[in-house]
């Protein structure tokens, strides 16, 4: 085997293990999620927003670990070596804690409510702070993106766009005209949360970024 | 567009990381143009011909030929 080859299985070996520690990790995480918190009795539009904000919960742990740790992180993120984490280490701290706390905000979202755990204005609460602060962090970091990054938050935004768009409005038409049941407020907070996720990772698969490494 | 970015900045001995603070943008912003993931903005190319003292088309081979016309 060439020494290409080599350096090539070890980057596909890695990545396999990478999701197959994502997939446990994230397994067991919403197991236990469903255990302490009885996701399974809300309803299956409140369970599909719990798993995106689990989602982001964990992804944002995971970038939060590899910023403070770079050595361990460049073990668990797709990154060259803990250089590249160290490079970023200002931006990675503020994207995690957006992810962290905008996945925690949805979690509470969904508990929230008549008969459920928090009442409704935590939840509702929590979603706006959440997003206030992910602003404030995203004003404050601006400069800190290069032009491929800054080029990437647009091509997610984008793409997230063209997406909630062939979805939304159609079945908007659909239930103006009576053919199908209008959206649910928990269908559209989901698209829109699980929509942009989806974006970012088509967005960074486009300019290598998810390449093996 | 054909980068031939790693190419020159090799010649230079330089590595991806160094590159990349010389110009002032990410390591992968690096990789990407490299591995033609993605086409730098003419700010950035333009750096890059000041950088490396060549011009910008000596670093990118763009294959488009302008048409001839019809007449």
């Amino acid at each position: 085997m060439t020494s290409e080859a080599t350096a090539q299985a070890g980057k596909t070996k890695k990545m396999v293990l990478q999701m197959i520690g994502g997939g446990i990790a994230g397994g067991t995480g919403m197991i236990g999620l469903n255990h302490f918190l009885s996701l399974n009795t809300l309803g299956i539009d409140r369970l599909i927003l719990a798993a995106i904000g689990f989602i982001y919960v964990m992804t944002g742990l995971i970038v939060l670990t590899g910023s403070l740790m770079p050595k361990m992180g460049a073990k668990m993120l797709n990154v060259s070596d803990e250089e590249d984490l160290l490079e970023q280490r200002e931006i990675l701290l503020g994207s995690s804690l957006m992810l962290l706390t905008f996945g925690v905000a949805q979690i509470m979202l969904v508990l929230s409510g008549d008969g459920k755990m928090f009442p409704g204005w935590a939840g509702a609460g929590a979603m706006l702070l959440s997003m206030l602060f992910g602003s404030a962090i995203w004003i404050r970091d601006r400069h800190r993106y290069d032009e491929m990054m800054m080029k990437l938050s647009l091509d997610a935004s984008f793409i997230c766009f063209c997406g909630l768009w062939l979805v939304l409005v159609p079945w908007g038409c659909l239930a103006m005209t009576g053919l199908s049941a209008a959206p649910s407020a928990t269908a559209i907070v989901a698209l829109f949360s699980g929509g942009y996720l989806l974006s970012s990772v088509v967005a960074a698969d486009r300019v290598g970024l998810l390449a093996p490494k | 567009m054909e980068s031939r970015l790693r190419e020159i900045r090799e010649t230079k001995g330089w590595s991806q990381g160094e590159l990349a603070r010389k110009l002032g943008v990410s390591r992968q912003t690096i990789n990407a143009v490299e591995t033609d993931k993605y086409d730098p903005s003419l700010p950035l190319a333009l750096r890059m011909s000041k950088l490396f003292g060549m011009p910008v088309c000596d670093i990118f081979i763009d294959h488009w030929q302008p048409q001839e016309d019809a007449e």
